[in-house]
């Protein structure tokens, strides 16, 4: 019995952060953001680091590690707002290759995405979150037709896992013919969205092993992931908010020593480590208890120990009931704590917003992220 | 990370199933007052089985097992699971006999911590005063040495089971000239001493979960001053330490969560269960998010404390959180319930015998007591963040 972490996975998450210290400062993301598809220094320095194939077996260039290892480089990544792909192109695109590919498929692509020379985007809103604008792609034949909208890790993409109407999963090349690309702006400059049409466009079926239960793997992936990220986003918002209390003079001393200042600091900090266990515990059960097993022969030996059936249940209550609490009201919290005045904007909580494209059960959190990143460029249109 | 248990452990959890099936019928049941007896023989028995004071010597009443919070942990896994209730607790219990054990002297220990284990000593707790709440330390009640003896006039407030208690652990000034957190004294006696009044405080929920208790000229006896004499903050303090952990005792949140679901799959409106109502369902579903949390972070600071690490600010805010999330079960619990949340004590169509009313009620007083929800939030913010102490305002 032991929830925490090895002595690995500690040193793995502190050689990501210290890389992206050094890579990946504010002035940089600012440089990247909204204006390249990703910051390719950046990728090369995670691709060094083994990042983009943490899931991705030995065997095919990657790491082998588990969810939970994924969930500290997303979490580094969010304390970063680093502007390079990751919870499409090294979480769920491995994850439906190594689901539903062929062997050929599986060699064919995971060592380039674990080597960072191909970058996979990932489009399942439809299939995630539901279909808007009548989008829905329909295959027949080899061919994809129709649209599909808020597609993840979509800037640079070179190739794209695309899920059908009826959860079969494709891969379909990038300058495929008949592929309009559309990007769509977002409120998170480092978090590239957007929309695929096709028109007759030749795909590739990821038909071995079971496509639904892989969608369905790569959904609670990708919501894990954008927890972990946003995780880390948010304790370095509030240590960042704390700083700065503790430097910002008014009255004739610190803010940090108001009470009033202090509780809200303390909220923040309250609500916010419980969601580390949980997002822990969500990648362990992820690895540990594997959907598939929900319906599949493993399931008898399974159910034999009890841990193990508990686990299920949580598991399940996790994936409908944590999106909704993991408490919004920090990151607004923070955001108000945000250093203010002219020359002061640059410190400023990073910009967030990430999980647009994970549809409606991250709504609340993104909404209110929005906001208060809405918020934050018109104070600095201001300043 | 690896949530099973080795074999060994997973032995010691058929050990208490089986010791369940045997003595399952044993257990009392009802109100405690009312089985009192009852009470205090299954907590012998789960003293010689090893399932309530574990880690207390043998020699002072306890069954003498090497620590092993797994072994903690799983026993109190498996008593839930299988509705058993837990050995006795109380302030003695949690509070008092973890102090004697840290600071008290042998004589001390040897004469309180068995039969207080047995549930022969009921103790209650006397800190706050009226004018002493979050500052603590400033207490007046004083005691002033007389040959062998003290002699103790004051006054204590939110004295909880002080009318059933036998002895009291109290703190009083003994030191007025010295510095106000050097000068106390963390002292033992008897509630029957003559001298001593208790008044009941009748709280929101119609009970009288607390009590004033006035001291006039009581003499009691000067050895039974646990730690030394002046230094009873300190003694204190080691004893909040441990009511802040179980006053934000996860588990119980956890057993409230199912009786909540229980609630919304047994309750109908116009025919409709309450959990196939979509807004109950979504607030239901945040607070089991929140409570799958506290759990896991408990489970992440039993981890830490294995490993001899320093959990840091995690461990801070188990009881802010703790509590509060307790209360916003029964508050939820109480709107879910509707119209029938107003009832209450024994009116007809209540549910649950008011059990979520009074608990909303309740627990609005465990947010206060143990430190209350701000002094948690200064401490974590202080000791957690690194924030400054508010400056001391300056005299008048």
């Amino acid at each position: 019995m032991e929830f925490g972490l090895s002595d690995d996975q500690k040193m793995m998450q502190e050689s990501i952060e210290r890389t992206l210290e050094r890579v990946a400062p504010l002035e940089r993301v600012r440089k990247a953001a909204g204006r390249e598809p990703f910051a390719p220094d950046v990728m090369k320095a995670l691709v060094e680091l083994g990042v983009p194939g943490i899931l991705i077996e030995e065997e095919f260039g990657g790491l082998g590690l588990g969810l939970l290892d994924a969930v500290l480089a997303a979490e580094a990544l969010g304390r970063h707002v680093a502007p390079v792909p990751f919870v499409a192109s090294s979480v769920m695109a491995p994850l439906a290759l190594a689901g539903a590919g062929s062997e050929k498929q599986k060699k064919t692509y995971l060592p380039k995405l674990a080597s960072g020379e191909s970058i996979a985007g990932v489009a399942i809103s439809e299939q995630a979150a539901g279909a808007r604008e009548k989008a829905g792609i329909s295959a027949k034949g080899g061919k994809l037709s129709g649209k599909t909208l808020f597609v993840l890790d979509f800037a640079g993409a070179d190739f794209f896992i695309v899920a059908d109407k009826f959860a079969g999963l494709h891969i379909v090349d990038a300058k495929a013919k008949g592929l309009e690309k559309i990007q769509l702006t977002t409120i998170d400059a480092t978090r590239s969205l957007g929309e695929l049409a096709f028109d007759n466009v030749d795909a590739e079926p990821l038909s071995s092993g079971n496509p639904a239960a892989t969608l369905d793997h790569m959904i609670d992936a990708g919501r894990i992931m954008l927890a972990a990220d946003t995780l880390g986003a948010g304790g370095r918002m509030i240590e960042k908010a704390v700083a700065y209390a503790k430097e910002r003079q008014q009255f004739g001393r610190v803010i940090a020593s108001f009470q009033a200042v202090k509780h809200m600091c303390a909220e923040m900090v309250a609500e916010l480590e419980p969601c580390r266990a949980l997002i822990w515990y969500a990648a362990y059960a992820f690895d540990a208890f594997p959907v598939a097993a929900h319906g599949g022969a493993r399931q008898g030996a399974y159910r034999r120990r009890r841990y193990l059936r508990r686990a299920h249940r949580d598991r399940s209550a996790w994936r409908h009931g944590f999106y909704r609490s993991s408490r919004p009201a920090l990151l607004v919290q923070a955001h108000r704590l945000r250093p203010s005045g002219a020359g002061r904007t640059g410190e400023g909580p990073p910009r967030r917003g990430r999980g647009a494209g994970l549809g409606r059960k991250l709504g609340p959190l993104t909404r209110r992220c929005r906001r208060s990143v809405d918020l934050s460029r018109k104070r600095e249109r201001l300043a | 990370m690896d949530l099973s248990y080795s074999p060994e452990y997973e032995a010691f959890r058929a050990e208490i199933r089986a010791f369940a099936e045997k003595h399952g019928a044993q257990a009392p049941r009802g109100g405690m007052a009312a089985t009192m007896a009852g009470a205090r023989e299954w907590q012998k028995l789960l003293i010689a089985h090893g399932y309530a004071a574990r880690t207390i010597p043998k020699e002072y009443g306890g069954y003498g097992a090497e620590p092993d919070v797994l072994k903690s942990r799983i026993i109190a896994e498996e008593f839930i699971a299988l509705g058993l209730p837990m050995g006795m607790a109380g302030q003695g219990i949690s509070m008092l006999v973890p102090t004697l054990l840290e600071l008290g002297s042998e004589e001390q220990k040897k004469k309180f911590i068995g039969p207080t284990l047995r549930g022969e000593i009921i103790w209650c707790q006397g800190y706050s005063e009226p004018g002493a709440g979050s500052d603590l330390a400033s207490l007046t009640t004083r005691a002033v040495e007389d040959g062998a003896d003290f002699v103790i006039n004051g006054q204590k407030i939110w004295t909880s089971t002080a009318a059933q208690a036998d002895m009291i652990f109290c703190l009083v000034r003994t030191e007025p000239d010295k510095p106000k957190h050097e000068g106390i004294s963390y002292l033992l006696f008897s509630m029957k001493t003559p001298g001593i009044e208790v008044r009941p405080l009748v709280t929101m929920t119609g009970r009288a979960e607390f009590n004033e208790v006035f001291f006039t000229d009581v003499r009691v006896p000067k050895k039974d001053v646990v730690g030394r004499r002046g230094q009873g903050w300190y003694v204190a303090n080691a004893t909040l330490r441990h009511e802040r952990g179980m006053l934000g005792d996860p588990n119980q949140a956890g057993t409230r969560l199912r009786a909540l679901i229980e609630l919304m799959q047994s309750e109908d409106v116009d025919g409709r269960r309450l959990m196939d109502n979509p807004v109950l369902r979504d607030r239901l579903l945040k607070l089991q998010a929140r409570v799958h949390a506290m759990e896991y972070h408990g489970l992440r600071l039993l981890t830490a404390s294995l490993k001899g690490e320093d959990p840091g600010v995690a461990r801070l805010i188990v009881k802010l959180m703790g509590c509060e999330l307790n209360h916003q079960l029964a508050a939820f619990a109480i709107d879910a319930l509707g119209e029938l949340g107003m009832l209450y004590s024994a009116s007809p169509h209540l549910r649950n015998g008011g059990n979520w009313q009074s608990s909303y009620m309740f627990d609005l007083g465990l947010i206060i007591g143990g430190g209350t929800a701000q002094i948690q939030k200064n401490i974590i913010s202080e000791r957690g963040l690194g924030m400054p102490r508010e400056p001391k305002a300056a005299k008048a």
